[in-house]
Formats: structure tokens, sequence, C-alpha cells
């Protein structure tokens, strides 16, 4: 230690011992100063620590020293941590700001001075300036204008900045009163907010729109959803029943109700169920209940473990409607199955009804159809035994004037005989008992034969009849048929004067396009065979013609045109004349009219139509529709159309044994009469009884005939059908004894009647019988024994 | 404004505390005051002063003690007084007078340093603590030692009250009383930023005493490198015992080194047996250096400068200034300066026997507390404010 001692000089020069004394003296009381200096220091050294007031200033002085030194230190850590605090800042993605207690921004990072578009300058002004960069900050935002003031301490507002930067400023109030503000970009944030909130937006409008009401409540019964359904019907403002509890939309009765359903989903079982309520408008309705638990699943290990259900969904549908319909198609199917049944009845009742009436109309039917049958029968028989004996007559006689007599009877007799087929037939059709029978054939034969038949009738009346020949087949009735071209062709001899024309033929196609092939003569006929599925055959004269009101009436029955041509034809006819006669025998059948109605009701019996064209005094065309068929080829149609032409020899049958059944005597007179001109043997019997009586051992004819309607119901097939048993056994005991032919005549011509005589292999010829007929049939049949 | 500044030269007392209560009120028309301290000059008729305060201040609590000279809004002052206010919104002070300074050990510190704690409450914001303590009692470095042992790292200042040079009776007001032998210790809590400090101008010279006889408990030095104290320090000043003054103490301060710092060591007096009574303890075996002086106002101007930035506009100084400082100004006649330097930086305070820095009893500082109004330059940087 260097001290500023007063020391003497050590100049020892001075010889003197006084001087030296003086020196040794100076010297020794400077060494007891320096002991006591020395002594004074070790005291201070040793005493440091003890509780002098110095030692307390001391101790102070060094701790004081110490704390300094500690500051500094700190200071210099603190400068160093507030530095990483700085870097950590301004690396922050956050903007962040510091404000102090009166407002003045104390610090900043570069993110809050970019983000507020502030400059360091502009936000470092030292004045209390943390409103204004407010505003700024908030017109930066775009946020609304008040917003400042909107932002208390510990809050937050988000706002769009223009590019398209969604940030959030927050402000935070420090215990220091000083005050935070952080700018975050919350852009995506913001854009999966948004997402979320819009899904959340459509969950809501999905479930607010479906027709059902939905809510759900947790474990405590208290709303945490309910959808616009279910605010509607409990008349709940929108929403506000989230948090509240159930209590809140039933009241303690119904909840008494519902208690039971809501153990059951609490305890994890779902539950359906119906029940009234009231909705908020006070009407009752049937809502069918769903109650699904919440099961928080959570996974212990391996196990997946229910807990206790967190809640449960609630799905409500309002089923009144449902419920009444139902009820309303139950009562609907009920009186259904009621209707169904009286309906039934009333139908069985009709048909009942109509049953009975059909019944009524076969009875009638048969009634009228067994009235004509018998009326024919009974008409045609004298007719037919007057006109055997007329022919008889006729052969017996060789006076050329009883002859002359016998021709005009046999003339009249025919003339009779057709005017009662005439009336026979109408009344047929009237009645609706007319049988048709369709069969193939040619029309040209038929054609032939119809024209031969009236060739004298137009020979008398002077008229040219001629027949275009055709070789097509047409399937229709031959017999209806031939009555309707009879009809045709003696019209229309009648009606045109004497010289006139008539011409038949047939053309392809319709009438309708035939009649235009008329009136276009020129056009060659062939033009139409494509058409000729369809025959028209047709009968033009030369007449009188028909005039155009009048072609609608004609063909109505008991209609007849009269007219001055009439008398002139009618005079005619009688000069032509040789006999002089009241009734002329044609005029029998004009006098009724009734031709060409039977022609139209047989044409439309037949499907035929029929047409008329006609001009006064140029003549008229009669047409006949009918189908064409292909040609089939047939011996016996040729045959049968021979038979009437074929006149065979007189007595053709000497030795002929035959016998006669019927039980008209005046039939069975004329018939023997006849068969015995022929040379034939005849036993004859007006009944089974009598004929056995007869022929006695005669075992069997050459011929049976028998009359269909015998005395007592007895039938001429049961008659035959029992003697053929005779003839069996005598054809098995003599040899030379064979099965006679058997020939059934009959008034009645029906279907079923010739199928069982041909089943029985009988023949047959109708009432009234024609001799030429007659006698043709049997040169067949006895022609084939004489042949054996 | 939080802190209200007003002084009265009126000799009255009554009239006095009119003066300073009107004046402080009136400022405080928009804040009211939540405490007062006051510095009064040890020449006033404490009894009725104390009475006049107690009754014009009512229910305001009202600190102070006596001074070696006051300095006010005019600078260095005598024969008056100075009084603070501080505004309710922005301070909250708690205080507690302790009488048994010889009593004050570091359990009855911490008792204190809790109670003052308590009663300051919860303002928000920072706290020091200020200590007027009886400038004769010399009992500052054991109370002041045990003091900061409670204190931990709260800031620290004060003053050692004075009496106008007569080195009889120092006195401190509590509660409508002046009392010696005892100490006021107050707890500010502020909103404002502040900053304790302390500054000396001094520097160490090459001449060195050490002290060889001592009376610890009355601060006497008897011997100095084993000569008479008197003798040896003026010996060093090359000046006769009869030429020592305060003035020369003021000038020619000694000072101890205690780690790096020299810590000043102010003589007092001069006693008749060569003798020196000192303003501090004093030990055997103390190395005194014989320090010279600087610039006082220019380290002032200087610390105080350097405080600002951190604090903003200052809005009040308080200045524990020692007595021997008021001296060294009076000698160099730059008490104009003086008075400039401390109305820029808005000083008040008063001349001391001792400073008090962070539990070191000082001598020949300038030391106090500086308050800011907080409007800093901002800048951008985390580094926070105060110290």
């Amino acid at each position: 230690m260097a001290t500023n001692l007063n020391l003497p000089s050590s100049n020892v020069q001075a010889a003197d011992a006084s001087a030296l004394a003086q020196e040794l003296e100076l010297l020794r009381a400077q060494n007891a100063k320096l002991k006591k200096i020395n002594q004074a220091l070790i005291e201070r050294v040793e005493a440091a620590g003890s509780a002098s007031p110095y030692a307390a200033f001391q101790h102070a002085a060094t701790l004081s020293e110490q704390v300094r030194e500690r500051t500094a230190l700190q200071q210099q850590a603190l400068a160093q941590k507030s530095l990483l605090l700085q870097h950590t800042v301004d690396n922050l993605a956050q903007g962040v700001a510091l404000a102090d207690p009166s407002g003045v921004f104390q610090l900043w990072n570069q993110q809050f001075s970019q983000l507020t578009s502030l400059s360091d300058e502009q936000l470092a002004q030292p004045i209390f300036a943390e409103q204004l960069l407010l505003q700024s900050v908030i017109a930066s935002l775009c946020l609304p204008a008040g917003t400042a003031q909107d932002l208390v301490a510990n809050s937050a507002v988000t706002g769009a900045v223009v590019d398209g930067k969604v940030l959030t400023l927050a402000r935070y109030q420090l215990s220091d009163g000083s005050t935070l503000f952080t700018l975050t970009d919350v852009s995506e944030q913001h854009s999966y907010t948004e997402t979320l909130r819009a899904s959340e937006r459509w969950i809501r409008t999905i479930t607010d729109h479906i027709p059902a009401m939905i809510a759900y409540l947790d474990a405590d019964l208290c709303f945490r959803f309910t959808n616009q359904g279910y605010d509607d019907f409990y008349g709940v403002e929108r929403g506000a029943l989230l948090g509240m509890p159930i209590s809140a939309v039933h009241q303690a009765s119904a909840l008494v109700q519902l208690q039971p359903h809501f153990q059951k989903v609490l305890a994890g079982q779902s539950t359906v169920f119906e029940i009234d309520e009231n909705n908020s408008a006070g009407e009752t309705r049937c809502l069918l209940k769903s109650y699904v638990p919440n099961l928080a699943s959570h996974f212990v290990g391996d196990l997946k473990q229910d807990t206790q259900p967190l809640g449960f969904f609630v799905l409500i549908r309002d089923i009144t409607e449902r419920k009444q319909s139902s009820a309303a198609l139950q009562q609907a199917n009920l009186m259904l199955e009621q209707r169904v049944l009286e309906r039934t009845q009333a139908l069985s009742e009709v048909n009942q009804q109509l049953l009975q009436a059909k019944k009524i109309a076969e009875q009638a039917n048969q009634s009228k159809s067994q009235f004509l049958a018998a009326i024919s029968h009974d008409l045609l028989q004298p007719l037919n035994a007057a006109r055997l004996f007329n022919a008889t007559l006729a052969e017996q006689t060789s006076n050329a004037k009883s002859l002359q007599l016998v021709d005009s009877t046999a003339r009249s007799l025919e003339n009779v005989a057709q005017l009662l087929a005439t009336l026979v037939d109408m009344s047929r059709l009237e009645a609706g008992v007319q049988q048709v029978e369709l069969s193939k054939f040619s029309l040209g034969r038929l054609l032939q034969d119809l024209v031969a038949e009236a060739q004298p009738q137009a020979h008398q009346a002077k008229v040219t009849l001629r027949l275009v020949s055709t070789k097509l087949w047409v399937q229709s009735d031959v017999t209806l048929l031939s009555r309707i071209l009879r009809n045709l062709l003696s019209n229309a001899i009648r009606y045109t004067p004497a010289g006139g024309k008539i011409l038949v033929g047939v053309r392809r196609g319709r009438a309708s396009q035939a009649e235009s092939l008329i009136r276009a003569t020129s056009r060659p006929s062939s033009a139409l065979g494509s058409q000729a599925s369809w025959l028209s055959v047709q009968v033009l004269d030369t007449g009188v013609g028909i005039a155009e009101d009048d072609q609608a009436i004609i063909f109505q029955e008991f209609k007849r045109l009269v007219r001055p041509t009439l008398q002139k034809q009618l005079e005619k006819r009688q000069a032509n004349s040789e006999v002089t006669s009241k009734l002329p025998s044609d005029l029998a059948n004009d006098g009724l009219g009734l031709g060409l109605a039977i022609v139209k009701k047989t044409a439309a019996l037949l499907g035929h139509a029929v047409h008329v064209r006609s001009q006064l005094a140029r003549g008229s065309v009669f047409s006949v529709e009918l189908p064409q068929v292909h040609q089939i080829a047939s011996v016996a149609a040729d045959k049968a159309a021979q038979l009437s032409t074929e006149l065979l020899l007189l007595k053709p049958f000497a030795g002929t044994h035959i016998w006669v059944v019927d039980n008209d005597l005046a039939i069975i007179t004329a018939m023997q009469a006849l068969l015995t001109q022929w040379g034939c043997s005849v036993i004859s019997a007006q009944s089974e009884r009598e004929l056995l009586s007869l022929i006695k051992d005669d075992p069997s004819p050459d011929l049976l005939i028998v009359d269909q309607q015998l005395a007592d119901g007895e039938t001429g097939t049961e008659l035959a059908k029992a003697l053929s048993n005779r003839f069996t056994n005598a054809a098995a005991k003599h040899a030379n004894v064979r099965i006679p032919p058997v020939l059934v005549i009959s008034a009645e011509n029906s279907a079923d009647l010739r199928a069982e005589l041909a089943s029985l292999r009988f023949h047959f010829l109708p009432k009234p019988v024609a001799p030429v007929k007659l006698k043709a049939l049997m040169m067949n049949l006895l022609g084939q024994v004489s042949a054996k | 404004m939080p802190v209200f500044r007003s002084s009265t030269n009126l000799r009255d007392p009554q009239l006095a505390a009119a003066e300073l209560t009107s004046s402080l009120l009136a400022q405080a028309a928009a804040e009211p005051i939540g405490f007062v301290l006051f510095f009064c000059a040890a020449d006033y008729a404490l009894p009725e002063l104390a009475d006049a305060l107690k009754n014009s201040f009512a229910e305001v609590q009202v600190v102070g003690c006596t001074t070696a000279g006051e300095i006010s809004q005019v600078g260095y002052a005598d024969h008056s007084i100075v009084a603070l206010g501080f505004a309710r919104g922005h301070f909250q002070v708690a205080s507690i007078c302790v009488t048994d300074l010889a009593q004050f050990d570091l359990i009855k510190a911490q008792q204190v340093v809790e109670q003052l704690k308590r009663q300051a409450g919860a303002v928000s914001g920072q706290t020091f603590v200020m200590t007027l303590l009886d400038g004769l009692s010399a009992q500052e470095e054991l109370v002041l030692l045990a003091l900061e042992s409670a204190l931990g790292a709260i800031p620290h200042f004060g003053g050692s009250a004075g009496d106008n040079h007569q080195l009889r009776r120092t006195h401190l007001y509590f509660q409508g009383q002046f009392y010696t032998q005892a100490a006021v210790m107050l707890m500010f809590q502020t909103t404002l930023p502040f900053a304790v400090f302390s500054t000396q101008h001094l520097t160490a010279g090459t001449d060195k005493l050490v002290v060889t006889s001592a009376s610890p408990q009355s601060r006497v030095v008897h011997e100095l490198n084993a000569e008479p104290a008197a003798l040896a320090y003026a010996d060093l000043l090359g000046l006769s015992v009869a030429e020592l003054d305060a003035t020369v103490f003021a000038l020619n301060p000694l000072a101890v080194r205690i780690g790096q710092e020299y810590y000043i060591r102010s003589i007092q007096k001069v006693n008749a047996d060569l003798s020196l009574t000192f303003y501090c303890a004093m030990a055997n075996g103390m190395v005194l250096t014989a320090m010279q002086p600087g610039d006082m106002l220019a380290d002032l101007a200087n610390k105080l400068n350097q405080l600002t930035p951190a604090l903003g506009l200052p809005l009040l100084t308080i200045g524990c200034d020692c007595v021997l400082r008021k001296i060294e100004v009076a000698k160099l006649a730059l008490a104009e300066p003086a008075a400039e330097l401390f109305q820029k930086f808005k000083v008040l305070g008063f001349n001391t026997y001792g400073e008090h820095f962070n539990g070191v009893h000082l001598n020949q500082t300038f030391t106090g507390v500086m308050l800011g109004d907080g409007n800093l330059l901002a800048k951008p940087s985390v580094t926070g404010h105060g110290n």
C-alpha cells in the first residue's frame, strides 16, 4: 500500500551524533507510527464481518456492488432475450403490436406493419395514436364503421382485405395497462369455417324441409337440436327449444306416457310407437315416434364397448292422414265387396231373366217352325196328291183336248206349288228359321241350269235370254242362291217387253265397281283381276226400268210397281195365251209382290249384297255379290246338276217290288197309281202295323218308301230302322235276298234330318215329290240294284 | 399532471402551511391528492408547523423532514418549505415510522416491508422505497442494511434529515408530529416510469490515510496515520488545523474504496482534541483516499440526461443532495447554473446529512428518483422502460 507519510529524508551525511540521535529518534517515531498503522490495518482486515456500523456499511457497499454486477449481467441477459424475442416476434405469422397504457404503440413486428400497410414511422408517432391507428387498420380491413368502438378488450373482429385475405384483429388488455393487438391471417380457417357453415346450413335446410319432425335430446332430456317441423308442430319460435328441457313441449300427463320410452331409449334400445298429441293449433294428430339412442362407443384395447347413450335422436312422422286414408280405404273395400255382391246378384237375376227370355224365344221359335212345317206339310200334301193324280191322268189320257186340260191343270198346280213355296219361303225368312247350308259349287253350272229353266218362260215372253258362261266357283247355299237368281230372272222376263234382251253374266269384284264398269263398257273386265275374291252375278235387262225414287221400295214386301207397261204386259200375255184363263199362271206370283223382298232377305241371310241400278225405259241391272272360291272337282256335284235335266223312259221299273208307307191315304193312292204306272208292284200302308199285316211272309221289297211324318208320332226313319233288322235277317237266310234301299219323303227338309238319314244310308226326297225327281232317284237306286 | 409542486418562504407556520395547501389543491383540481411529502428548514417552529400542516391537509397523509437546505423551484434555498403532492390516480404511498432505530434488525425490517406492501395495495405499476432518517442518529448503516436485506430487488433511495449545520437535532414528520431518533419508510406504487439513481463527481487521488484510531459508535476518528486526525488531514492539504472548515471538507473529501467503488466519507467537524467527526461510520484500519473534485453540475446533468430517454419528459426529480455539495456550489458560485439544471429536470428536494441508495449510506452524492411522463419516443424494440 502506497502511503503519503511525511517521512524525513535519509539525509544522514551530517556526522554529528546529535544529528544521528535525532535521526534515530525520528526513525523510531516513524517506526512506531508504521507499527500502529500496521496494527490498524490488521485490525481492519480481521474485523471484517463484525457488527460494527462500518462493517454494516462495508457489507452494504459490497452487497450493492454485487447487486450492480448481477444487475449488469441480468440486463445483458435481458437484452439478449429481448433480441431473441424480437426475432421471434418478427418471425411470427401473426402481426403483433403492443400499445402502452396511454395508447402509444411500443412495439410491433414486420407482419403487423405489412398487414396494416402502416410504416414504422407512422406507427412510431409519439402521440396517443391507438385510436387513429385502429381506424386505419379497420379501414384497411374493410370492417364496418364503428367496429373500433366495438372492439373492446379481449375481443376480436374479422374482416377481409382487398387482396382476398381474411384477417382477424384481436385486442388483449394486459395487466400493466398496456394493450396487445394481434392480426392473424385466417383466410384458410375462414374458408374452412365458411365451408363448414355452408354444410351446416345445408344440413339445416335439408332437415328443415324434411316432412318430419326431427330432434335430438341429451341424456338429461334437454333439446340439443330441433328442425323447423318440430318447432312448427309445437308452435315454438325457431330454435327456442335448444337447451330447454323436454317439459317445455310436453305437459306432465304426456310425460308420464312418454316416460317408459325415455327409459328404454336411454337404456340403449330403439323404440317406435304411436301416440296422439295436440299440435300448436290444438288439433289432435296421430304421431309415429321413433327414438334412437346415440350410443357413444369407445375402445378398450381391441374391444369396443358401448356406454350409456349420450342422448337420443327423435324422428316423428305425422301419420294422421295416413291412418285416416287407411281407414277410409278399408271402409271403401268393405263397401266395394258389398256392391260386388249386390251387382253379382243383380247380374245373375238378369241372367236368369235372359235365360228365361231365351227359353221363351226358343220355344216361340220352335212353335213357329213347327207351325210352318205343319202348314207346308198340310198344304203341300193335298197339292202333291193333286199333281200325282194329274200326272197319272196325263199318262192315261190320249184325248188331245183332255191332254190340254191336264196340262193346264198341271201348270196351275205347279203355280200353286210355287206360290205356296214362295209363301213358305217368305215365312221361313220372316220367322228366322230358314237354315243356311253353305257349300262350294260351280257357279257356271248353276247359271246354266237356271237359264235353261227360264228359257221357256223367256221364249214365251219373246225375250232373248242369254248367258255369258263362267268357270268360276262360289261358296253359298245352292238352294237359296237359286231362289234369288230365279226371282231376278223371272222379274227380268216379266218386266222386259217383247223383243227385249236379258243378259246373265258374272263380273269379278264387287257390284259397285262392276256397275261402274257397266257404264264404261269399253273397259276390259280383266282390269279387276286383283279383286277377284268377290264376284257379282248380274242380270241385265232392257226392260221398263225403275224410277230412282222407286229403287228403294222395290225390295219391300207386297210392293209392286203398277204402271201402264204392266197392263200392256198383261194384255200381251192374254193375247199370247191360247187358253183363256182368268188367272194367268205367273200372275199369282206377281200379285203378291214378294219376289224382290225374298231376294233381299235371302241375300241378307247369306251375307250377299244385292244392288240395283236402273233407268226408266232403258232397263235395269240387278247384282248379287258373293265370295269366289277355288274350283273343287266333284263328280257327285256334277251328277246332282245333271239330275234335273235327265228324264227317264216310261216303265223302266217293271217287276220292281216297292213298299210305300204314308199316313195320308191320298198320297198313298197317288203314289201307288204313279208307281204302278211305272210297272212297279206296290204294297202300301198307312202305318207300320198295317204294313206288317200286309207283307206277311214277304221278306223284303226292292225299295222302301216311307213318309217321315206318320200318325201317332211315328217317324219314317224309326219304321225303316225297325224293318232293316227284318231285311238283315232275310238277307242272312236267303242268298238271293238283299237289303233294300230306303227312301224317306218329308216336308221337313232340315240338315238334322238329312244328317240322320245320311248316317243311316237312307235316301231323301222333299215333299211335294216331283215325279221327275222320284223317277230319277229310283233309276239311280234300282239301277245299282240291277247292276248287281 | 400526476405530481404537484409547491414551496413557501413564509416563516409563519400557519401561513406557510396555508400557502402550500392552497397551491397544491389549486393544481390538483382535477386529480385528488393522495399523499404529500415536504422538506422544511430546521429553523421553523416545528410544533406549530406540525399543527398547521395537520389542520391544513386534514385527511391527506403527510410525511416530511427537516433539512440542511431545500431545493425548490428556484434552486437551492434556505429557510423555506418545499412540498410535493402525489395524485391518487397514479400513486399509492404506504408509510411507516420506525422510532426505535437501535432495535431495527432484519426481522423488524421484514415486518415493516410486509406492512408497507399491504398498505400499498394492488395498484398496478412499479414500486420504489424512500427512506428518511434522523441524520444525527448514527444508525443509518445498520438500519439501511437490514432494510435492504428485506426489500430485495425493490429500488431504494433516501436521505438523512438535516438541521441547517447546527448538528444538534434533526426531525422527521409523521402523522402530525415531528420525531427524532426515527426513520420514516415510504413505499411508492406508481404507474409512472421512474428511475432511482445516485451520482457523485469526485475522482480518486493518490494520497492515502490510514485510520489508526477511531470510535466507531460516535463516528469519531482520533488518528490518521497514527497522528491526530485533524493534523494529519490538514498536513495532507498543506493547511493549518485552524483553517479546516466545512468548505474545506466539501472540496477535499476522503473516500474509502470497496470493490471498484470509492465511497465518500464526509467530515462533519474538527473536535478540540484534533479528532475528526464524520457523517458516517468509521473504523480502525480504513484506508482513506484523498479525492479530487470534478465538475459537479456537469456530472449531474450527464446523469439526469441519461435517464430521460427511458422515462420521457421528467415530471419530478426528488433529490437528496448532500449538504457539502451545496457548500461546494456556494463556494464555486454555481448557484445559477445549478438552479437551471434543477428546473430543467424538475428537481425538488433537500440537502442531507447523508444519502441512502439501495441500502448503502452515502456521503456527498446526489441521490434520488426521477419520474417521467412516459410519453416516450417510441421505437420498434421490445426493450422495456424503467432503469
